[in-house]
């Protein structure tokens, strides 16, 4: 496990290097962006367009396998709300596209992360304020962000982080313990020595990352760094999503988090149709859940039993987890060597890499010939070609390459045991 | 069952929102029907016979009666021939509408239609037909994208049947992945000179198991590149019908689910026809997560009409129909170590790893855990 640990340790460091060899951007040169897109024989900007999809790949490119994840997380939003987030370089304001944003942030988040939970703080006024408690439930938060939506004064970076500790240093030791920072301002007002602070959240094992819609801020960098979360200044608005959207995924483990077995409860679905009294909401309904050690009714899970504190989840939301264990290798691009189809769809590269066609007619997803294509990729596990689109659709959705199935022996019985050789090859 | 039971009194306003739906032209809605078609896995439930796979030659001529086989089991070409039926019905619904056949066969799953010379328009090759079924049907099949067929049918419907019976009928003589295949090895060792590999070929293991789960993510694939090749403004609905007639494979567990987590998030809907007698754990939790039909089989006679009322009916039609209960799928987990389902479980943190009772490591990822000295006080959150 230390051995995965330094692995992941060291894509860090790379990504770091990545980072510092760059430089500031007003110290490069002049980014003709337009130069990229060019047309072809046809006057089409379609290979050009290939070619920014191609950029968008190398997100996922980075997952490394076999790394220790923490799947269950506890996440806090803290949300700026001074009065530098009514600026309107982002369309329409900067607070009302972050809220946008986190609107399609939220359902996502629980979509992939289903046994984790989120809350948020607002700050304003230099005050720091709880806006919604840890749950899993991602209208109530949405709705209690909207209602709140106003902006005044300056951001308290102390306050909101004492807040946010406040409820995740109590969280057990085996979840990961988040806080998410998106901070429109470069300026923070706060009532005491925030290096303190600081330091405590390093303590309890809480990793912060900030999100900078501005300028990079000193304060933000140190902080991040010390607790070993992510620091990101965006550049655009597709590029504020693309940060957001990068905290979906489980961060690494740290070494510091306990591996516990823990306690939870696969309750039957309440079959009367007579309603009864749900200990949730204290009313009363049909359907639900029934605890399985107290007996008590729930209304949907995952969720905590209200009477006994039992976590309730049922297979399908553990299920959902496993792609971030287990992610799917990414596919190698393999010569083409042929040239573009012309405007009939007939190929006058044909002969050119005739092993290629060969061996792989088509795309194994779709059924694409592989001449038609611009490029292709091809699994390393069973080694079948894909198109880029399905290559996309693949790693992006489905999180199953169709035909490595095929090898997986059908004759192991357990779910665990096909992935424990998975986890073994990993070692 | 009677057809007359089956609908209800629409009330007025679902009625409305259907026939909305109904009048709008940028709707369009595919049927993708994933099939099994490895011999080996559905004897028990489908007569695989020389006799039934040459029925599928001359689709729609005969079989739609489904006359059982001797020992009461479903004739595969029978099988066939009514599920071509609800494709035509299918297209027939709106201009718009498309189907798409994918085969579930020997450690392979593969999409029979439509294929890129169907929707390029480019001919077949000959030579890809066997001519095992005399010299007149090849002709015809050949033919049948550049004159309409001259036995009244409509043109789309014809070269959709004739497509699927031919590919149906390639599929039934293409000798298994893991079998050798004529100049392929051959052209191994040139491929690996330009970093290019040959497909790995499956085990002989997987020949026994169904490839369900690798069917319907080359149906996903599918969908989702029809998808992006819709114009703007152009709603897609599919669903997706997997006719079963195997057992379930249990290691394909997690394969299974991120192809059901996939389907939730296109809004695919996957109906499920079942020809075994038991149930099928796998599709029960894909229909109901989808929201889909599922549909036993009652009897070989009621085939064609089981088809045409559950395969037909669109999202906006369903909700005017009574579907059969949905089947209580029990979503309590299997414990790892012993197989038995638990209520309480256990945990673990790194790998989510269920197991009935405490244990010092994970065998799953080899984490060693830290043991509560005492039972712990539950915490008030």
């Amino acid at each position: 496990m230390s051995q995965l640990q330094r692995r992941s340790a060291q894509v860090a460091v790379d990504e770091d290097d990545d980072m510092n060899n760059k430089g500031y951007v007003w110290e490069q040169q002049y980014e003709r962006t337009w130069d990229v897109l060019q047309e072809d024989a046809q006057g089409s900007l379609r290979a050009s367009v290939e070619e920014h999809e191609r950029a968008k790949r190398r997100r996922f490119k980075t997952q490394v396998q076999g790394v220790r994840r923490g799947m269950m997380r506890h996440l806090t939003i803290i949300l700026d709300m001074s009065s530098r987030m009514d600026d309107p370089d982002l369309k329409p304001t900067r607070l009302e596209h972050s809220i946008r944003l986190l609107e399609q942030f939220v359902p996502e988040f629980f979509d992939q992360n289903p046994i984790s939970q989120l809350n948020f703080i607002i700050s304003r006024d230099a005050k720091a304020e709880r806006i919604s408690e840890l749950g899993g439930n991602p209208a109530k938060h949405l709705e209690s962000l909207r209602k709140k939506a106003s902006t005044a004064g300056e951001i308290s970076l102390q306050n909101s982080l004492e807040l946010a500790r406040e409820s995740l240093r109590l969280m057990p030791s085996h979840t990961s313990k988040e806080v998410l920072i998106i901070m429109g301002g470069l300026a923070s007002c706060d009532p005491g020595d925030i290096f303190q602070t600081i330091s405590l959240l390093e303590l309890d094992n809480i990793h912060c990352s900030v999100i900078g819609l501005s300028a990079e801020v000193r304060i933000c960098k140190y902080l991040a760094e010390k607790t070993k979360g992510v620091h990101n200044v965006i550049i655009d608005e597709s590029h504020f999503r693309d940060m957001l959207f990068q905290h979906i995924t489980p961060p690494p483990a740290s070494s510091r988090t306990e591996a516990l077995l823990i306690r939870m409860g696969f309750p039957r679905q309440n079959l009367s149709k007579a309603a009864t009294l749900c200990a949730c909401h204290k009313l009363f309904r049909a359907g639900g859940y029934i605890c399985p050690q107290c007996k008590a009714k729930c209304c949907e899970l995952p969720t905590t039993c209200a009477v006994c504190g039992l976590t309730l989840v049922s297979s399908p939301h553990l299920a959902r987890s496993y792609h971030h264990l287990f992610p799917l290798a990414p596919f190698r691009e393999v010569p083409l060597a042929h040239p573009p189809a012309d405007a009939n769809g007939l190929l006058a590269g044909l002969v050119a890499n005739s092993t290629t066609l060969a061996l792989h007619p088509s795309c194994r997803g779709c059924s694409k010939p592989t001449a038609t294509m611009r490029s292709a990729f091809q699994c390393p596990t069973c080694c079948h070609v894909y198109c880029l689109d399905c290559d996309i659709f693949i790693h992006d959705t489905l999180h199953t390459c169709p035909s490595c199935v095929a090898l997986l022996d059908g004759s192991a019985v357990a779910n665990g045991g096909e992935s424990s050789s998975q986890v073994s090859s990993q070692h | 069952m009677s057809s007359a039971k089956l609908y209800q009194a629409p009330t007025s306003a679902a009625a409305s929102t259907a026939m909305a739906m109904v009048g709008e032209d940028d709707e369009a809605s595919q049927l993708v029907v994933v099939l099994e078609t490895n011999p080996l896995v559905m004897q028990a439930s489908v007569a695989v016979t020389a006799a039934s796979c040459a029925a599928t030659t001359t689709p729609l001529a005969t079989g739609i009666s489904a006359a059982s086989s001797p020992e009461g089991k479903l004739p595969f070409g029978a099988l066939v021939d009514a599920l071509l039926l609800l494709a035509n019905a299918h297209l027939l619904m709106r201009r718009s509408n498309s189907v798409a056949f994918v085969a579930s066969h020997i450690s392979e799953s593969l999409l029979l239609y439509p294929t890129p010379e169907d929707t390029s328009g480019v001919k077949r090759r000959e030579g890809a037909i066997p001519m095992d079924a005399g010299d007149e049907e090849p002709k015809r099949q050949v033919e049948s994208s550049s004159r309409p067929i001259d036995d009244g049918m409509h043109e789309q419907f014809a070269s959709a049947n004739l497509r699927v019976a031919a590919a149906l009928r390639e599929l039934v003589l293409r000798p298994a992945p893991w079998q050798d295949q004529n100049g392929h090895e051959a052209t191994d060792t040139t491929g690996a000179a330009n970093g290019l590999k040959a497909p790995t070929k499956p085990p002989m293991s997987s020949a026994m198991t169904s490839q369900l789960v690798s069917s319907l993510s080359v149906a996903l694939c599918h969908i989702n590149k029809t998808r992006r090749a819709l114009p703007p403004g152009v709603v897609c609905r599919s669903r997706i019908l997997v006719v079963h007639a195997a057992e379930d494979v249990p290691a394909h567990y997690v394969q299974l689910m991120n192809t059901i987590f996939a389907a939730q998030k296109l809004g695919v809907i996957i109906d499920a026809l079942i020809l075994t007698p038991d149930d099928s754990g796998f599709l029960q939790q894909a229909v109901d997560l989808t929201k889909g039909a599922y549909i036993k089989l009652q009897s070989n006679d009621d085939l064609v009409q089981t088809l045409m009322m559950f395969g037909l009916a669109d999202r906006a039609a369903r909700e005017l129909l009574i579907l059969p209960q949905p089947t209580v799928v029990d979503y309590r987990s299997a414990c790892f170590c012993h197989r038995r389902i638990v209520d309480v479980g256990f945990v673990c943190s790194v790998c989510l790893s269920i197991f009935c009772d405490q244990r010092g490591l994970c065998p799953t990822c080899g984490t060693r855990f830290k043991l509560p000295m005492k039972p712990q006080a539950i915490r008030k959150v």
